[in-house]
C-alpha cells in the first residue's frame, strides 16, 4: 500500500525537480516570479551548516526546519519519497539489476556508517571556517550536475537534431515540437561551461556506484541522508516486526532500499530506512508494518558510545556505530579544513582576475554562504557565471564567478539575486544592481586595435551599458601602417562608471585575449590591494535615468 | 559527389535569384520617398507607407514577409534604443492587410534577446498586430555567398533570405563609429558570428549587407531619436522626439534622408555614397519627389 503511493509521489517530485530546473530560466522580465529554488530551501543540511557558518538563516531556509520534523515523526522519507538524486539512484539501480535476477542478500554493512563520518566533516567545517556543504549536498550537487555537466550537450543535441530534421521529411512534424521545446525551455543562446565535462562525471559516477550497491551514494555517502537518520533514529517511527508470522525468506530486506535489516527481528535500523515500503509490501505473510513510537531520546549517542554502559537496550536501534574514534577524525578534519583552506590564498584574496557574482561582498563572506549549488549559472542570461576551479583556494572550488570570455553580466538583471538559497548573491533591487560594482574594465592598448593598429573600432563603447557611458572615446592623431597621418578614436575607461559588467570583454572583436579586461578591483564590499572604492566614492556625473 | 555539389550550388543559387526578383522597383505614380509627421507613431507609419504606393505595392497576397527592426539593446521606447513598437507593430498589421501569409519579426540582439524583446515592447506589439516574432536562432544561420566587397561570405538567418519580401524597419540614431546608424547597418541584426569584426570596415561591410538583403521597402523611425550616447543611448537627456516616420521603396534615399532628422549639421555616413556609387539607390532627389504629410492627432 505505502509502496504504491511511494511511486507515484516520489516520480512526481523528481518531476517538480526537473521542471523548476528547466524555469531557473529568465523570461526578460525583472522578476522570475516562481519558487524556483524551493528544494533548497527545504534541505536542512544548507539551512544547518550555513546557519553554523553564518550564525543566521537566510530568506525561506527555515522551511528546512520542517523537513527536520517530518523527519522525526515518518523517518528518512525524504530520502525514499522526496529526493531527486535518491529517485534517480534508484532508477540506475534498477536499470542494473533487474528484478528476474537471482536474490541475494542485501543486508546493512558497515560502510553504511561513512555517511556519518562524511556528514561530521561537514558539520565540524561548516563551525571552523570551511562550508563544504556544495560539494556533497544531494540537491546542491544535482542542481550543478544538471545545470553545468548535462543540459549543455543535451540542449546542443536537441537544437542540431532539429536543425538537421528540419530540411528532411520529418520537418513538418519535428518543427513544432522544437518549437514548443525552444519557447518553453531554452535560452535564446545555448549555454556552455566551464568543467561541464567533470561536472557531468562526477554525477554519472556516482549514479553508476548505484551498479555497485543499490543506491551506494544514499547509503554509504550523502551526508544529507546521515543527517536525517541520525534525527530518524530517534524519532517516533516504528516497524513493527511480526515474529510469528515471518518465515525467515528474507524478501523485504532483498527488496529494502536502505539496506535497514527489516527481517532482523528487533535490529531494523530507522536511520537507514527510507520508508520506501518495499518490505511490507514483499511479505507475504503481511508480517510487518509501519507504526508509531516514542521518540528514543535515549538515542541521540550512537549506539556503542552507550554500549558500555547499557549494551542491552541500544543494541537493537543500530545504525550509527560509527566509532568513537573515526568520528574524531572526521570532525578533525572537518575542523582542520577550514584554516587550512584559508591558508591560500594569502590575506584571503583571490586573484584579481576573479570577478565574483555582483553584491557577494567580500570573498569570505561570499565563501561563508555560497553552497556551489550552480543556481545562479542556470539562470544567468548572459552564461557569465561559471564554476571555478582551485585559483582562489581550496575552498572556493566550484563557487561561480564571472568568465567575460564565455559570457557577461547582463546590466539590468538581477536574476542570480532572485535564485540564490543562501543570500551569498544578496537580492539587489534593479537600481543598487546598476550601481553594484564588480570590477574594473582596463584597455590592454598593446591589443586594443585603435591604439595599437590605428583601426576603427568603438565596439566596447557602442556596448557599454551605464549611462554616461563608462567606456567612452578619445580622438588621438596616429600613424597608420602606410605613413599617413590619421585620426582615430581610442576607448577610455572612467573608473567611477565602470561596474565591471564585462560586456565589453565579452565583445571585444580581438582574437584570443580580448584588449578589454576585466579584474575585481574595487568592487563593492571589497578592500585590499586594489581598492579603487576610495575614488569611486566621488559622485557621479549624472544619474542613470531609470524608466520602470 | 558531383551530385552534392550541384544541389549545394542549386540551394545557394535560389534564394539569391529570388532576392533579385524582389528587388525595388519604382512605381512611376508614387513619389520616391515620403516623410509623415504627427503624434501618432501608428497613423504616420501608415500615412508614410500609403503615399509611396501602399503596402500592396510592396506584399502581394500570400507573400512570406520579414520585417526587420531594431532589438537590439535592453532599453524602452522612451530611450529611443530600439525601433519604436506601433512603427513596426503598423507595419506588420499593414502587411497582413495586404493578405500576407506570414509576417515574422526577429533581430540578433546585442543585450540578452528576452530582455530587449520585452523591455522594447516590440514583440508584445507584433503579436498583439498578428505577427510572428522568434529569437535569433545562431545555430539555424548558413554560411552565404554574400558577393560584398568587404564581406564575400558570412552566415545567415535563413529567415531573411526564404522570405519573398524584407522589410527593413531601423530607428534613426546616433552612432559612435557610424556617426548616425539608420538603414544597411540595420541588416547586421540578421546575420550570425563575431559581428563585431565589421566594426574595422564598417561603412563597406554594411553596404555589402544592404546589397545582399535589398528590402522591398525601408521605414525609418524618427519618432524618437537619439542624438547623443548611440547606439544603446540609456539617458533621456540625450533623445528628441520628432514624431516622423520615413518609407521609401529607395533604401538610400530613405537613409539620406533620415540623416536631415538630426538637424543641418548632420554628416552623411560615407556608407550612403558608397551604396550610391553601387547602384543601391540615389541620395539627391527633386523637391517634388518627397511627400510631406502631416497627420494631426485625433
Amino acid at each position: 500500500m505505502l509502496r504504491k503511493i511511494r511511486i507515484p509521489v516520489q516520480l512526481g517530485f523528481l518531476l517538480l525537480f526537473l521542471y523548476l530546473l528547466i524555469r531557473t530560466l529568465g523570461t526578460g522580465e525583472d522578476s522570475l516570479g516562481s519558487p524556483v529554488r524551493i528544494f533548497l530551501e527545504i534541505d536542512p543540511l544548507v539551512g544547518l551548516t550555513t546557519w553554523l557558518r553564518t550564525g543566521a538563516l537566510h530568506g525561506l531556509l527555515a522551511l528546512s526546519g520542517i523537513t527536520i520534523l517530518l523527519s522525526f515523526l515518518l523517518g528518512r522519507f525524504f530520502c525514499g519519497w522526496v529526493c531527486p538524486l535518491g529517485t534517480l539512484s534508484q532508477i540506475t539501480a534498477r536499470i542494473a539489476r533487474p528484478r528476474r535476477e537471482e536474490r541475494t542478500s542485501d543486508s546493512w554493512r558497515p560502510s553504511q556508517r561513512w555517511k556519518y563520518l562524511v556528514l561530521g566533516a561537514v558539520v565540524a567545517g561548516s563551525l571552523a571556517g570551511s562550508l563544504w556543504t556544495g560539494l556533497l549536498d544531494p540537491l546542491c550537487l544535482l542542481i550543478r550536475s544538471l545545470t553545468v555537466g548535462f543540459a549543455p550537450p543535451l540542449e546542443r543535441i536537441l537544437r542540431g537534431g532539429a536543425a538537421l530534421l528540419a530540411s528532411g521529411p520529418l520537418g513538418t512534424l519535428s518543427e513544432p515540437a522544437y518549437r514548443w521545446l525552444r519557447d518553453n525551455t531554452l535560452a535564446p543562446r545555448a549555454p556552455s561551461y566551464e568543467q561541464s565535462a567533470l561536472m557531468a562525471s562526477i554525477l554519472l559516477l556516482l549514479l553508476a556506484l548505484s551498479w555497485v550497491r543499490r543506491r551506494f551514494w544514499c547509503r554509504v555517502l550523502c551526508p544529507l541522508g546521515a543527517l536525517l537518520g541520525a534525527v530518524a533514529r530517534v524519532g517516533t517511527l516504528r516497524l513493527r516486526q511480526s515474529e510469528s508470522a515471518c518465515s525467515g525468506c528474507t524478501l523485504c530486506t532483498f527488496h529494502c532500499q536502505g539496506a535497514a535489516d527489516p527481517d532482523r527481528m528487533g535490529g531494523w535500523r530507522p536511520s537507514e530506512c527510507f520508508v520506501c515500503g518495499n518490505c511490507t509490501a514483499s511479505c507475504a505473510r503481511e508480517g510487518l508494518s509501519f507504526g508509531f513510537g516514542r521518540p528514543r531520546l535515549s538515542a541521540i549517542f550512537p549506539s556503542d558510545w552507550v554500549r558500555r554502559t547499557k549494551p542491552a537496550t541500544t543494541a537493537t536501534i543500530g545504525g550509527i556505530e560509527v566509532g568513537r574514534r573515526r568520528l574524531l577524525i572526521a570532525i578533525g578534519i572537518g575542523a582542520i579544513s577550514g584554516p587550512i583552506g584559508r591558508a591560500s590564498p594569502s590575506r584571503g584574496q583571490p586573484p584579481a582576475s576573479l570577478i565574483r557574482p555582483p553584491g557577494a561582498g567580500t570573498e569570505y563572506e561570499f565563501l561563508d554562504k555560497c553552497v556551489r549549488c550552480g543556481e545562479c549559472m542556470k539562470v544567468c542570461p548572459g552564461n557569465g557565471l561559471h564554476p571555478i576551479a582551485l585559483e582562489a583556494g581550496p575552498l572556493a572550488l566550484w563557487t561561480p564567478a564571472l568568465r567575460f570570455a564565455h559570457g557577461y553580466c547582463e546590466y539590468h538583471c538581477t536574476l542570480c539575486g532572485q535564485v540564490c538559497p543562501t543570500g551569498a548573491i544578496p537580492l539587489l533591487s534593479q537600481r543598487e544592481k546598476e550601481r553594484t560594482v564588480v570590477g574594473l574594465a582596463y584597455v590592454d592598448v598593446p591589443l586594443c586595435l585603435p591604439y595599437a593598429y590605428a583601426t576603427p573600432c568603438i565596439v566596447c563603447e557602442e556596448h557599454c551599458p551605464t549611462s554616461p557611458k563608462a567606456i567612452t572615446l578619445v580622438e588621438a592623431e596616429v600613424r597608420g601602417f602606410d605613413g599617413a597621418q590619421k585620426s582615430v578614436r581610442q576607448p577610455r575607461v572612467d573608473p567611477h562608471l565602470c561596474v565591471g559588467c564585462g560586456i565589453c570583454e565579452y565583445r571585444c572583436p580581438v582574437e584570443g585575449d580580448a584588449a578589454i579586461r576585466v579584474y575585481a578591483t574595487g568592487r563593492t564590499g571589497e578592500g585590499g590591494p586594489f581598492d579603487f572604492s576610495l575614488s569611486r566614492a566621488a559622485p557621479r556625473g549624472r544619474e542613470t535615468e531609470e524608466i520602470a | 559527389m558531383r551530385l552534392t555539389l550541384g544541389a549545394a550550388a542549386a540551394g545557394l543559387a535560389t534564394p539569391l535569384a529570388r532576392m533579385g526578383e524582389t528587388a525595388w522597383a519604382e512605381a512611376p505614380s508614387s513619389p520616391l520617398l515620403a516623410v509623415a509627421h504627427g503624434p501618432s507613431p501608428a497613423a504616420i507609419t501608415r500615412a508614410a507607407i500609403d503615399a509611396v504606393g501602399g503596402i500592396a505595392r510592396f506584399v502581394s497576397r500570400g507573400a512570406r514577409v520579414v520585417v526587420k527592426p531594431n532589438i537590439g539593446w535592453d532599453r524602452t521606447p522612451e530611450q529611443a534604443a530600439n525601433t519604436n513598437p506601433e512603427v513596426v507593430a503598423t507595419v506588420v498589421r499593414m502587411c497582413l492587410e495586404a493578405e500576407a501569409k506570414s509576417v515574422l519579426v526577429l533581430d540578433n540582439t546585442c543585450n540578452d534577446a528576452r530582455r530587449c524583446y520585452l523591455r522594447s515592447g516590440i514583440a508584445e506589439a507584433v503579436r498583439a498586430a498578428g505577427g510572428t516574432v522568434e529569437f535569433f536562432e545562431e545555430n539555424r544561420a548558413k554560411k552565404m555567398a554574400l558577393g560584398g566587397e568587404v564581406l564575400k561570405e558570412w552566415a545567415v538567418h535563413p529567415s531573411f533570405v526564404e522570405a519573398d519580401v524584407r522589410i527593413n524597419v531601423p530607428i534613426a540614431k546616433h552612432h559612435g563609429l557610424a556617426n548616425l546608424t539608420l538603414g544597411m547597418k540595420n541588416w547586421m541584426g540578421a546575420i550570425a558570428g563575431n559581428r563585431n569584426r565589421l566594426h574595422q570596415n564598417l561603412d563597406a561591410s554594411v553596404v555589402d549587407l544592404g546589397a545582399f538583403f535589398r528590402p522591398s521597402l525601408t521605414v525609418i523611425d524618427g519618432v524618437r531619436i537619439l542624438t547623443r550616447g548611440g547606439p544603446q543611448g540609456g539617458s533621456l537627456a540625450d533623445v528628441r522626439r520628432l514624431d516622423t516616420v520615413i518609407a521609401s521603396a529607395d533604401p538610400v534615399a530613405a537613409e539620406a534622408r533620415a540623416v536631415r532628422l538630426h538637424g543641418p549639421g548632420a554628416i552623411q555616413p560615407a556608407c550612403i555614397s558608397m551604396a550610391e556609387s553601387r547602384g543601391l539607390g540615389r541620395s539627391r532627389w527633386d523637391q517634388a519627389e518627397e511627400r510631406q504629410i502631416e497627420v494631426p492627432g485625433s
